[in-house]
């Protein structure tokens, strides 16, 4: 599930952005595009850090920004933006965002749970970081996650 | 026991804190379950104890009858397993 949302054209590169509100906006770029989220879904996943702090940075390096389903998200779906230079998420210093549509509180259960098997796996910040391209990224989550069964 | 992962809406870092929390219980060899809640639903919520940023902590703690832990790094094993800890110590025995 997870490989099935982190495709290569749903994972961006960049050097460095001017600050974590430009981060969470370049990361859910490729999902806005395809319409699974509305731009206000993604001014809501910056809102919400705005006010409940930097909770959605959920391992070093790592930040999960995301809002409410009513937000506006349309479909499940998630987009990853790495950066070269990591930004500083209010205290945290954050070189992998994932943006993640959630439509319902269970959707992308699977996808999730792959994603922390991943990273407890050693797939950190760092190493997805250290992969380079898209192509390369994509490849080594398909290639580090087993599909849920069902 | 019964812990409530919690966040703003319920359905993304509170889902991956569920899923360490329930890495953490294992590895204690600690009996029960972890759900994953938006933090207005927590408050009326049956639990034993409540995991959530630090932040939230605050704001849910004087609301809560339960012990509330502060966790920062929601996919941290290590982290989670020393809350889940500190709770079984402090208040696990006779359950």
């Amino acid at each position: 599930m997870l490989s099935r949302f982190l495709t290569a054209d749903h994972i961006r590169f960049l050097p460095s952005v001017p600050d974590w509100p430009a981060a969470i906006r370049a990361a859910a770029e490729p999902l806005a595009a395809s319409g699974a989220v509305t731009e206000g879904y993604v001014e809501a996943m910056i809102a919400s850090v705005r006010e409940h702090g930097p909770y959605i940075v959920v391992d070093e390096g790592l930040a999960l920004p995301h809002a409410r389903p009513e937000d506006g998200a349309r479909r499940p779906g998630m987009a990853m933006l790495v950066l070269g230079e990591p930004v500083d998420l209010l205290g945290s210093p954050v070189a992998v965002l994932i943006a993640l549509a959630a439509t319902d509180a269970s959707s992308h259960l699977d996808a999730l749970r792959e994603l922390a098997e991943l990273v407890w796996n050693g797939g950190s910040a760092v190493v997805l970081a250290s992969l380079k391209t898209p192509a390369a990224v994509a490849e080594y989550i398909k290639k580090h996650t087993k599909e849920a069964e069902t | 026991m019964r812990f409530l992962a919690v966040c703003s809406f319920g359905v993304g870092s509170s889902l991956i804190l569920k899923l360490t929390l329930d890495k953490a219980m294992a590895k204690l060899g600690a009996e029960g379950e972890a759900l994953n809640i938006d933090l207005s639903s927590a408050r009326g919520t049956p639990c034993d104890a409540v995991f959530t940023s630090p932040q939230i902590a605050e704001e849910l703690g004087a609301a809560m009858r339960v012990p509330v832990y502060g966790i920062k790094r929601y996919m941290d094993v290590a982290e989670v397993t020393a809350a889940v800890q500190r709770y079984l110590d402090e208040y696990g025995k006779g359950k």
